[in-house]
């Protein structure tokens, strides 16, 4: 649901990663995060900082710029939120992708989650094998014999 | 950082580390839920790491335009179905893993081994089960699955011509039923039972989605399955717009069989209709545990005099639970 009572703006939350960096973010903001929304529900004192202990600063500040962005009601339509992701998982390099992947999915952001993966699996969409293996460094370990018989066990899936 | 736009290729600079690889395998699943699973299956040939991760996605989505991509450039019909067949069979000697979710599209040839690959299917514990029929099927005689006692959920988005004891028959062990789009088209030709065959013993959950509410034959089927269900609990309708404005007035529910485990009803939609009210009377009428039942009216559409004549008539019927709370929400 995008709508969350007014009353719950004014509220800070502080999230620490995994190396210490701190950030003051809106508690709507936070709760974007399935896994921070039950520990805030676990913890009597929300003053003090919450662990995020996977996450480096780095990459939490990432995730905090999609959170924030997400959490807002201002006059965005969807078209505009759909272009603002697409820019924003295009700015980042596949180590930044991995990282993030991995947060969102600690984090439990269904959104994000989503978002990473589709952009993962654009990148191998339309690919031939020796180019997806050239794009995320994979290193083919078969032999050629082997990779013949591989393909022949599946093949509908190599055609065209 | 580079600058917005950057084409993806230029992503993979100055990266030596196979990262992709190395990710949980639900993550690797979901990425690969994301391709056609022909694009998915070509993961394979990647590395050693990469050969079975295609064959344990939990989803297994063999829709319409799987079909299409398998069948692309080839003209012959009997080329076409064997080809296809040849693919399905594959892929389901090839599956290494549980399956919870599996769309089968049928098509306009209907391949002999439909039956099977279903049977094969279900052997997994597998949690919901979309089947879609290509338009020109019309007839579901061979749909009489035994085995359905692993199938959790059924949602069905197809027309249902003449037999409907089979179909209901086929309901017998379902726990979550939806029933939405085309199944609704069933009533335009074919005519009620006046009782459905054997229970609803399992089911729980009830989903009507697109249903007409000013449809008496659609009234009457609500109340046959609600009649028929003795654990439901859950009752959820999202009623289609009236717009050809067709009304029958004398719809009129004459029934007492008491929904002994209905808790909880959702109607959406809704535009005032009698037919309506006297499904919401019937209902409050005969469910002795209710706790609640949400209303949320047609969008703008609906006058404001007609919304509150509605829910003053409502809140007047008779309820059978001491606890049934009525909510109504306006969009």
């Amino acid at each position: 649901m995008a709508s969350t009572s007014t009353s719950t703006l004014s509220r800070k939350l502080i999230l620490k990663s995994s190396d210490g960096e701190k950030f003051e973010v809106d508690e709507n903001v936070a709760m974007q995060s399935q896994t921070i929304k039950h520990m805030i529900e676990d913890l009597d004192d929300i003053n003090s900082p919450i662990p995020v202990s996977i996450v480096t600063g780095t990459i939490l500040s990432k995730v905090i710029e999609y959170c924030k962005k997400h959490a807002t009601e201002d006059s965005d339509s969807d078209e505009q939120l759909k272009q603002w992701d697409k820019e924003y998982a295009n700015n980042m390099d596949l180590n930044t992708l991995y990282y993030l992947l991995l947060a969102a999915n600690y984090m439990e952001i269904k959104g994000l989650l989503e978002l990473i993966t589709q952009c993962v699996a654009d990148m191998i969409k339309g690919k031939s094998p020796e180019e997806i293996r050239a794009h995320f460094n994979i290193k083919n370990d078969f032999t050629p014999q082997e990779e013949a018989n591989i393909r022949n066990e599946n093949p509908w899936a190599f055609e065209n | 950082m580079s600058g917005v736009g950057a084409s993806i290729d230029k992503r993979s600079r100055g990266v030596k580390v196979d990262r992709i690889s190395n990710l949980p395998l639900d993550l690797i699943h979901k990425i690969l839920e994301c391709l056609p699973l022909r694009e998915a299956a070509k993961t394979r040939v990647l590395s050693q790491h990469w050969r079975y991760k295609w064959a344990s996605i939990p989803q297994l989505i063999l829709d319409k335009s799987f079909c299409k991509d398998i069948t692309k450039g080839k003209n012959e019909p009997a080329v076409i179905s064997s080809a296809y067949s040849n693919t399905v069979n594959n892929i389901l000697l090839s599956r290494a893993g549980p399956i919870s979710k599996f769309v089968l599209y049928v098509p306009s040839w209907f391949p002999g081994e439909t039956y099977m690959w279903i049977r094969h299917v279900f052997a997994n514990d597998i949690k919901e089960f979309i089947l879609e029929f290509a338009p020109s099927l019309r007839s579901l005689s061979w749909l009489r699955i035994e085995e359905t006692m692993a199938l959790d959920t059924l949602d069905l988005d197809i027309k249902l011509p003449f037999c409907w004891n089979e179909i209901l028959d086929f309901f017998a062990n379902i726990k979550n039923l939806t029933l939405k789009g085309c199944f609704w088209r069933t009533f335009d030709h074919f005519i009620l039972p006046e009782k459905i065959p054997k229970e609803l013993a399992q089911l729980r959950t009830l989903n009507l989605v697109e249903i007409s509410l000013y449809n008496q034959f659609q009234i009457s089927f609500v109340v046959l399955l609600l009649t028929s269900s003795p654990q439901l609990k859950l009752l959820s309708i999202e009623a289609k717009d009236n717009i050809d404005g067709i009304v029958h007035h004398s719809i009129q529910i004459d029934c007492s069989y008491i929904l002994q485990c209905l808790r909880k009803v959702q109607l959406f939609g809704l535009s005032g209709l009698s037919g309506e009210l006297q499904l919401l009377k019937y209902i409050l009428g005969h469910s002795p545990v209710l706790g609640n039942m949400t209303i949320e009216f047609i969008s703008a559409k609906m006058r404001l005099q007609t919304r509150y004549d509605f829910a003053v008539e409502a809140m007047q019927y008779r309820r059978a639970s001491p606890n049934a709370e009525i909510i109504i929400k306006t969009k």
